[in-house]
């Protein structure tokens, strides 16, 4: 059962991915990612202009793998409390009693829109949530039902009315990935879909039970010494007191931390099941390095000043570290 | 062995095969360089037997090359790195890392190994490939090493000289092989077979003849120094007959053998022996100490006589093979002394470069000297002669003679003159020298002493004859010259050395 539910990995992978792709046109390799950072069981923070779909491919993923789905918007006035919940007073036969009424976080997929719209403060109430995978409210801590995963979205920073998440909100992502304009043809595409007469069925392809059976699967893929030291190699790249290499002295402010490199050997087992290997390449591993480490990394102001992106700064240090 | 095994092993013998390769490469490329500079070097400096040598580098560096290459031999890992980079992406090492484990899904990543390795020809993908750009070039800079090899200069002359000295010495250390295995027949000293073992190597390991010549020199002089007749004199120090037993051994061995056999000692002549016996043992060599103990046992045997004279007996024989050793090892060194003036003295003016090429040794630093110096032109010394000589190196080779300069060219002269007469000046010494020779007539001028500052030669001739032969014995005079500087003085001095015939 076992064995054939690992064989069975990629074909399932390919399978919700393919199901996604209905709905969602042009935006494959965030499809994938997505799918990757669901099964190695972390958070993924979703970047891109309004409009570019990253909404509606959450809320296609929920459908997808049929799991329980809530969905916040952020606004500047949302307070914590809208998040996680509250205690109410509740009248019970003429008995008053406090009662803890559960937030949109109580589920699996929690889809945080526009996350940098809300205040710091507001954006803080998920920190235990995605690290701990519990809620603490008063002197009551809860526990989140298995999968728990939060997908957010945010506006590029340079926009109206946005906040930038603290460095430990975002270093609870495991990827940050770019939504970017599709191509021409999938735009093509996507008006068929959008506005067409038929409505797009979605069909449910995985369970939660299958959700979970595949994430204990990537935690078994072994992974060879080699690889694992060039994940710290790429770790330490990223500290200017670390690396000789001129571009990361010169701009880096701050490097990953290590849960930055956790965060890559578990989306590179994820990466080799889904190509249908059963262990991990170094392949795997410099292809999630960019949606692993590029929100970790902080920049000084002289990167900002010469439009140098964290991006540039990690394809450098992957060319050195190889 | 599965067939993961069997793959990496069958890449480990073709990536150590491709290591020993490149290893011997790098060590060719390194020795051409080397090959390069060191053909070079011999045209500035004079080195025996280069192309011996170079050859000698050349397999010393091939042999590190290969015993390099041998020793990096690639571990499985190694292997498995390797076979990765190729494009197996890590299934190699992975595979070795977790072989041993037993779990679900090591087993089917096994599994799928073995089905990659038969879509993916590991063994096809890694190519030995050989570095021929890089082969070509150490091909071409040899070549043009061993062209420049045949360039001939100076340095390379007095090499190939020196090279055929060493041979005609290795000739001479045969000979000395031959003597010792002569001598061994006649039960020599061990000392004697040890100095000529010495020789032997000294001769094999001289580049010239006026070193082979020392070498012979000094180990006649050890030879020599094994004296009976001294060893005798200091047994008998301070013994009553010392005197007599000693003259007679000096005279007649046999008689002076047959008159200690019959000597009786006194008691304290006997431990006067035995006293002096044991001060010698300090310093005497193992040879000597062997003979001294038989005397010494003898003494205390009170057989003294006869022991003493069988000791004695074996030292007569033993001087026997010294002074015949001393004759052969003699006539070596003349052997080589006169090989060493060849090139000095020319043979008819007709020399060969290889000749010529002589003129950068001591000899003809001595010749170019006496080319301004008119002391040495009056004193007639070696450079002097040769440089006179129209045969030799630069000569007319008018009136050519093979005979030394002087011999045969000096004047005879109507009156001779002996030290002491006060009479002739320095050039009728020669004459004198002469008188047993091919004496030639000649005209005055080609007496080359003649050219000589006399005054000074006077001064040298009144310090001569007020020290006689300690004059001589205060200069320096180079080895192979001594005998016959020592044999000019003791004719000079009416055949006497010391007062001493």
């Amino acid at each position: 059962m076992e064995e054939n539910n690992m064989k069975n990995f990629a074909n399932d992978f390919e399978n919700i991915v393919a199901e996604v792709k209905k709905q969602i046109v042009g935006q494959d390799e965030i499809i994938q990612n997505v799918l990757i950072g669901i099964i190695a069981g972390g958070n993924i923070l979703m970047e891109g202009a309004p409009g570019l779909g990253k909404t509606v491919l959450v809320k296609t993923f929920s459908k997808v793998l049929d799991l329980p789905f809530s969905r916040i918007q952020f606004t500047p006035d949302l307070m914590p409390t809208d998040i996680v919940g509250a205690e109410i007073v509740r009248k019970d036969k003429d008995q008053l009693s406090f009662q803890f009424e559960k937030g949109p976080i109580f589920t699996s997929l929690l889809l945080a829109d526009e996350i940098n719209r809300a205040t710091p403060k507001t954006q803080s109430a998920l920190l235990e949530a995605m690290q701990e995978r519990t809620v603490t409210v008063g002197k009551n801590t809860y526990i989140l039902e298995e999968p728990f995963f939060v997908l957010a979205t945010q506006n590029p920073l340079e926009m109206e009315g946005t906040y930038p998440l603290p460095e430990a909100q975002l270093d609870r992502f495991l990827f940050k990935l770019k939504v970017v304009l599709p191509q021409k043809d999938a735009l093509f595409h996507m008006i068929d879909i959008s506005t067409g007469e038929k409505s797009l069925e979605i069909k449910k392809i995985a369970t939660k039970e299958d959700l979970l059976e595949m994430k204990n699967t990537a935690k078994k893929v072994p992974i060879a010494a080699n690889i694992k030291n060039k994940a710290i190699d790429i770790l330490m790249s990223t500290h200017p007191d670390q690396t000789h290499i001129d571009l990361v002295k010169e701009y880096v402010q701050c490097g990953t931390s290590p849960r930055g490199m956790i965060s890559m050997i578990s989306a590179a087992k994820v990466k080799a099941l889904s190509e249908g290997r059963y262990h991990v390449s170094l392949e795997d591993l410099y292809s999630v390095v960019l949606p692993c480490l590029r929100h970790r990394m902080f920049l000084n102001f002289k990167a900002m000043a010469d439009k140098v992106s964290t991006d540039e700064i990690l394809i450098e240090i992957i060319k050195k570290v190889k | 062995m599965n067939s993961i095994e069997n793959t990496l092993k069958k890449l480990r013998i073709k990536i150590w095969i491709h290591r020993i390769i490149k290893s011997l490469i790098f060590s060719l490329g390194v020795f051409s360089i080397s090959f390069f500079m060191f053909m070079i070097v011999i045209h500035f400096y004079p080195v025996v037997y280069s192309f011996q040598k170079a050859m000698g580098f050349m397999s010393i560096f091939i042999f590190v090359g290969l015993l390099f290459g041998i020793l990096k031999r690639p571990t499985l890992y190694e292997t498995a790195s390797i076979g990765d980079q190729l494009g197996f992406q890590e299934r190699f090492v992975t595979y070795l890392e977790y072989k041993e484990k037993k779990d679900c899904i090591i087993k089917i990543f096994i599994e799928e190994v073995k089905e990659a390795l038969e879509d993916f020809p590991i063994l096809e993908k890694y190519k030995i490939k050989t570095p021929v750009k890089l082969i070509l070039a150490n091909i071409l800079m040899i070549s043009l090493s061993i062209g420049i090899y045949f360039i001939p200069s100076s340095s390379m002359e007095i090499a190939s000289e020196k090279e055929n000295i060493h041979k005609e010495l290795k000739e001479e250390a045969k000979k000395v092989e031959e003597l010792k295995k002569e001598i061994q027949k006649k039960n020599p000293s061990k000392n004697m077979i040890t100095s000529l073992e010495e020789l032997q190597k000294e001769l094999e390991n001289a580049y010239d003849y006026e070193s082979g010549a020392a070498h012979v020199s000094s180990i006649q002089e050890q030879i020599e120094n094994e004296n009976d007749d001294i060893f005798m004199s200091e047994i008998l120090d301070g013994i009553s007959s010392k005197q007599k037993l000693q003259s007679q051994w000096s005279k007649n061995h046999e008689e002076a053998l047959e008159n200690i056999k019959n000597t009786h000692f006194s008691k304290d002549e006997k431990e006067k022996m035995k006293e002096n016996i044991k001060n010698m043992m300090k310093t005497k060599n193992e040879d000597k100490k062997e003979k001294l103990k038989k005397i010494n046992t003898a003494l205390e045997k009170n057989n003294t006589g006869k022991e003493i004279v069988k000791a004695l007996e074996n030292g007569k024989k033993s001087k026997e093979v010294k002074e015949s050793l001393d004759v052969k090892l003699d006539a070596m060194k003349e052997r080589l002394l006169a090989k060493g003036e060849k090139g000095f003295k020319g043979n008819g003016g007709e020399e060969k470069l290889s000749d010529f090429a002589k003129g950068e040794s001591k000899e003809e630093q001595n010749g170019e000297l006496s080319q301004n110096s008119s002391d040495a032109l009056a004193l007639g010394n070696m450079g002097n002669q040769s440089m006179k000589s129209p045969s030799g190196v630069g000569g007319d080779k008018i009136d050519a003679s093979d005979g030394e300069a002087l011999e045969g060219k000096v004047n005879r002269q109507d009156q001779s003159t002996r030290i002491g007469e006060n009479k002739g000046d320095s050039s009728y010494l020669k004459g004198q020298w002469n008188d047993g020779g091919a004496i030639k007539d000649g005209n005055k001028e080609e007496v080359s002493s003649r050219r000589g500052d006399e005054s000074s030669l006077e001064g040298y001739e009144r310090d001569f004859k007020n020290t006689q032969m300690d004059y001589v014995e205060k200069l320096t005079i180079p080895i192979k010259h001594k005998q016959l500087v020592l044999e000019y003085f003791k004719k000079l001095n009416g055949g006497e050395e010391d007062g001493r015939k």
